[in-house]
């Protein structure tokens, strides 16, 4: 593994941390919005280093928590238990990609399958919330309204199309709408040739992709080449580049900032187009469309151009299948029509999609049909009842997986046909929720601009695009009765008087219109303020504003630019309400803010996003350089080693003192030798503490993954739980703490599963409703204490006992004699906890002999209190060092051996009168306890009798081990040291009797006896 | 090079990279009336696009791959309009 992925792996590690303490802080904090920035900037860091490498698993899941994150910083309200939850899930995922990494040394082993579920489900989040979003974007009744209604429309779209593919069989198949596909604003502009040859490329059956790629502004230092990589783009059917330089001045210009974006359609599979943009996903957008999207008549809008019979006839002609008759019909109009016409775009689709031999006669029907429909809708010509092009199962699937665009057509043709003579009321009634909703927004909002000040200049633009927007929206939505009504009162309007309009405004949506006809005079000083640059500015909008420009065709004699200006200004006229005026200066003045201003209802939410996203953190806050290093375990350990020779090295000099003076008589030279081992010694020492502190780590490398636990744990079993952690400070070795951090994590989980109550269980014991569990950490002097306590129903010692006794554990004695304190710790016990008492019993005891004995492994002691209904305390102690040992050295057989410091209770001289055979073991009262005397020398099987001293006094070591006290009989004490304690290797390391050997200062080793074994 | 230079017109040759972006953004300011010379161009560097979108120039001869000229076209044809 290279050093970069190390050191990727052990940050993401951290940042995984980060985020996982952030995601509880999100679900506690009252102020979300802190933390879910802090959360999104972590997520967006992890995901900006997974960039460096090529996972595009692991990108493709964080890319989606990312967006996630992003959606919710804006909207903290859609944070939910369940988000929570699929983002633990998601870092989990992420995890244990770490793992693999490390295991297979670089060479991931990665879950595809469960990256793309996990990025869905995140993604079906965003969608799902996004559409509920819109739904209140378009109450909220802004300016805009047109664009937003129209925005909605394709976000739901899209949500539903990706809900589509999520939910669907494994083989995607493009939502295909029955009736006519939504008008995409983007498509909507291009030619007719280039949308047949991009409909003639692609198959009907997969789907088209539109890219929006929008590179970041400084790429081009990251050696990037945008028009390349969109050029370069699989299956490439046509793309533009857009960027707003043409307004900017060539001596200003800061060539380097990319400003340009692409949009592009290709008929690559969707892996293709994501592994194209694996380096930029976070810039670009890739939507779905089914070729029917093309199907569109882009060219100049013109009612009449096409007679009716001529229309009907070629909807007969496809009708009846006859495609060459319809090829025919289309041919011979062509030719008398004005080619830029929609007309006659949709007349080049009949030719293109009747000659196109490799469609299927069906497929060929659909999107004529298609194509016949718009064309009608742009002839303002009722609908055409068509009918089913392909009469099997697999339609009746479609029909039933495409309900909601089933029902639009059939509103649509019903609506166009049937209605005339119904009123406004059941007009609108008829209309899909959505559409009825964005057509009263619509209306009510050209109401509004009627009711503006008609003595301003551009007065009769606004009212032009008012007037153009409801007849293209009464169209569009089929109200064909409303029409006539109302092309009467633009009439009236566009002559000066408004008030026809208004009421038929009023008709259609009571009261959303109180401006009285004011007729609108000033017309005069309409022109001259537009500049070339201003128009230049505000192309970006125009397909925005499809319904302005076109008014410009009716009314015949302006620069459709121009309108689209008009009305530009009018909608953000709309939104200030006054001021239009500096607006304007501003446009002009400021050409390139203005610019992408005026874009922005075009783009796509996740567009905005990404741009939101990028321009939020650009200035991204300088990082100070971290203080802590990063050090591989193994460097420690090494400096642990060398100081510890060091240490033996240096106690060499007291010896070496001791010998020239006793051996040579160089007394002088001996005080030297003792001054510098003083300064030695203090060097020595202080650095062997600096090692250690390198070693400590605080309590809360353990317990910071607690809240996860108790968290997950306790939502699993319907719990309510808090939990306390104090301490976390606390330090202590390293291995100590990693030692701690699987026992502990079993405690919490017993305390949870059995010894906190359920809610209501709780409340009838009279108990608060959440349980709590507190693990708390402290130093005693040389020693770490661990408590965990929590106020659960605690362990009943009688059933304890009985168990104890039932499985031969205790015998009766033992069972009458025992207190509940030490009933209780019989849990402890080995070989107490198997699977069947455990569910018997109140279950506490789950592997709680695993935890003693990792405990003892470190030289720990842990015990366990507990009271009925009360709760349950455990209190570990552990050495905080277990580098440096305290051993006791005594001597026997002439021999050194040393016993850990921490198991000697005390050592005593016990003259041999006092020792007694009770059953043939020898015993003394010491302090009126029975002790059980054993002879070292007998337990090693050394054949030496243990040595009395002139008192006949035997050496008495007392010592605990386990829960019992022994005195071991030896020859002599020697004081107490300090060692490093190394443990036995080789063959040596069979040896139970002892834990481990050191160097003592003269050089010589130092068994240390392991106790336990021995006796 | 892949910028042939005189006095009336730029000639961009095969693929114009973000090196020449700086010689070309100089040439453009210093000859206003400079026509560029697309007709040997493969690809150019996204700078140097947005170079030429800013310069407004006449483009005298499209690139011959039509696709590359169906991607800049829009962007560069609608200067020239004005």
């Amino acid at each position: 593994m290279s050093p970069l992925l190390q050191q990727f792996v052990s940050e993401t590690r951290d940042l995984l941390q980060s985020i996982s303490e952030q995601l509880l802080e999100v679900e506690k904090a009252d102020d979300k919005q802190t933390t879910l920035n802090e959360l999104f900037r972590i997520v967006h860091t992890l995901k900006g280093n997974t960039g460096l490498f090529e996972f595009p698993d692991l990108t493709r899941v964080l890319h989606a928590g990312e967006d996630v994150m992003s959606e919710a910083r804006e909207r903290p309200e859609i944070w939910d238990q369940a988000l929570t939850d699929l983002l633990f899930e998601s870092m989990d995922y992420v995890s244990s990609f770490c793992d693999s990494l490390e295991e297979n040394n670089g060479e991931p082993v990665s879950d595809s399958k469960a990256a793309t579920q996990l990025s869905k489900d995140l993604r079906a989040y965003l969608d799902g919330n996004n559409s509920e979003a819109n739904a209140e974007a378009t109450d909220s009744g802004a300016a805009n309204e047109p664009q937003k209604a129209k925005k909605a429309a394709t976000k739901t779209k899209k949500a539903t199309a990706q809900k589509k593919s999520a939910g669907g069989s494994s083989k995607r198949r493009p939502p295909r709408a029955k009736g006519l596909p939504p008008e995409h604003s983007l498509l909507k502009v291009l030619p007719v040739d280039t949308l047949i040859e991009a409909w003639t490329a692609s198959s009907p059956d997969e789907p088209i992709w539109l890219v929006k790629y929008s590179p970041l502004a400084e790429c081009f230092f990251q050696g990037d080449d945008p028009l390349h990589t969109a050029r370069s783009t699989p299956g490439v059917l046509w793309g533009k580049v857009e960027n707003a330089c043409a307004t900017q001045d060539i001596n200003d210009l800061d060539p380097y900032q990319c400003v340009s974006t692409f949009t592009l359609l290709s008929n690559a599979s969707e892996d293709e187009l994501h592994e194209h943009y694996r380096y930029v996903t976070e810039q670009t957008d890739i939507e779905e469309l089914s070729s029917h999207h093309l199907l569109l008549l882009s060219g100049d809008d013109q009612n009449d151009a096409l007679p009716e019979d001529t229309v009907d006839a070629l909807c007969d002609a496809v009708e009846a299948i006859q495609f060459d008759t319809a090829s025919d019909i289309a041919t011979t109009a062509l030719e008398l029509l004005n080619k830029d016409l929609q007309a006659a775009a949709a007349l080049r689709w009949v030719i293109a999609i009747t000659s196109d031999t490799d469609a299927q006669e069906n497929e060929a029907k659909e999107a004529l049909i298609v194509v016949c429909q718009r064309l009608r809708h742009n002839q303002h010509l009722s609908g055409y009842r068509f009918s089913e092009p392909e009469p099997d199962e697999k339609i009746e699937e479609r029909k039933e997986e495409h309900e909601p665009e089933e029902s639009r057509l059939d509103t649509y043709t019903e609506s166009t046909t049937d209605l005339s003579g119904a009123d406004t009321e059941d007009l609108l009634d008829a209309l899909v929720e959505d559409d009825r909703e964005a057509f009263e927004h619509i209306v009510r909002t050209q109401g509004r601009i009627l009711e503006l000040d008609p003595t301003v200049d551009w007065a009769k633009g606004r009212l032009r695009a008012t007037c153009n927007v409801l007849i293209k929206t009464t169209a569009s939505l089929g109200l064909s009765s409303l029409i006539p009504a109302l092309e009467e009162a633009v009439n009236a309007a566009l002559s000066g008087n408004t008030e026809p309009l208004a009421d038929w405004i009023n008709e259609v949506i009571p009261g959303a219109c109180s401006a009285v006809g004011a007729g609108s005079e000033s017309n005069s000083a309409e022109d001259e303020s537009r500049n070339p640059d201003n128009l230049d500015t505000q192309q970006g909008p125009e397909d925005t504003d499809m319904e302005a420009t076109d008014i410009s065709e009716e009314s015949g004699e302006e620069n459709p630019d121009e309108s689209s200006d008009e009305s530009t200004a009018d909608e953000a006229a709309e939104g200030s309400s006054e001021d239009t005026e500096s607006q304007d200066t501003e446009t002009t003045e400021q050409p390139e803010i203005q610019a992408p201003a005026a874009t922005a209802p075009v783009e796509t939410p996740a567009e905005k996003q990404t741009a939101d996203k990028a321009s939020s953190f650009k200035p991204e806050p300088a990082v100070a350089p971290s203080k802590s290093v990063k050090v591989d375990q193994e460097k420690i350990d090494r400096l642990m080693n060398l100081i510890g020779e060091m240490t033996v090295a240096k106690n060499a000099l007291p010896f070496l003192a001791k010998r020239a003076e006793e051996q040579h008589g160089l007394r002088d030279l001996a005080r030297e030798i003792k001054e510098q081992f003083a300064v030695v010694n203090r060097i020595a020492e202080e650095m062997q503490d600096s090692i250690m502190q390198i070693r400590m780590m605080p309590f809360s490398f353990i317990s910071m993954r607690f809240p996860r636990l108790v968290r997950d744990i306790s939502r699993r079993l319907n719990k309510d739980v808090q939990l306390v952690i104090e301490g976390e400070d606390t330090e202590a070795d390293k291995n100590i703490i990693e030692s701690l951090a699987e026992p502990l994590i079993h405690i919490v989980r017993n305390s949870l599963d059995h010894g906190i109550e359920a809610p209501d269980v709780r409340k009838q014991k009279g108990k608060p409703a959440t349980g709590s569990l507190t693990i708390r950490a402290s130093q005693e002097a040389d020693r770490v204490m661990i408590e965990i306590q929590d106020d659960g129903k605690g362990i009943d010692p009688e059933v304890i006992r009985n168990k104890a006794f039932e499985k031969g554990l205790i015998d009766e004695a033992t069972r009458q004699r025992l207190t509940d304190k030490e009933a209780v710790n019989l849990v402890l016990m080995p070989g107490f906890s198997t699977a069947d008492e455990v569910s018997d019993l109140s279950g506490r005891g789950v592997g709680m002999d695993a935890v003693r004995s990792a405990v003892d492994k470190v030289n720990g002691t842990m015990a366990l209190e507990s009271q009925v209904d009360k709760g349950t305390r455990i209190r570990i102690s552990l050495p905080m060092s277990i580098a440096v040992t305290r051993v006791m050295i005594i001597e026997s057989d002439n021999q050194l051996m040393g016993i850990p410091m921490d198991q000697v209770l005390e050592t005593v001289r016990v003259p041999r009168s006092d020792i007694h055979t009770v059953k043939h073991v020898k015993t003394t009262v010491l302090r009126d306890r029975i002790v059980p005397l054993k002879s070292l020398n007998e337990l090693l099987a050394l054949p030496a009798e243990q040595i009395i001293n002139e008192e006949e006094e035997h050496a008495v070591l007392v010592a605990r081990v386990g829960n019992d006290v022994i005195g071991l009989v030896v020859d002599d004490f020697r004081g107490s040291v300090d060692i490093i304690q190394k443990p036995m290797t080789g063959v040596l390391s069979g040896m139970q009797a002892y834990s481990g050997a050191a160097l003592i200062g003269d050089g010589s080793v130092l068994m240390v006896l392991n106790l336990k074994e021995v006796l | 090079m892949a910028i042939d230079y005189s006095e009336e017109r730029a000639i961009l040759k095969s693929v114009v990279t973000i090196q020449e972006v700086d010689d070309l953004q100089e040439w453009l300011i210093a000859h206003p009336q400079g026509e560029i010379d697309l007709g040997e161009c493969e690809h150019m560097h996204t700078a140097a696009l947005q170079t030429l979108t800013s310069a407004r120039r006449t483009i005298n001869a499209w690139p011959a791959d039509t696709s590359f000229r169906g991607w800049i076209e829009p962007l560069l044809a609608k200067q020239e309009a004005q």
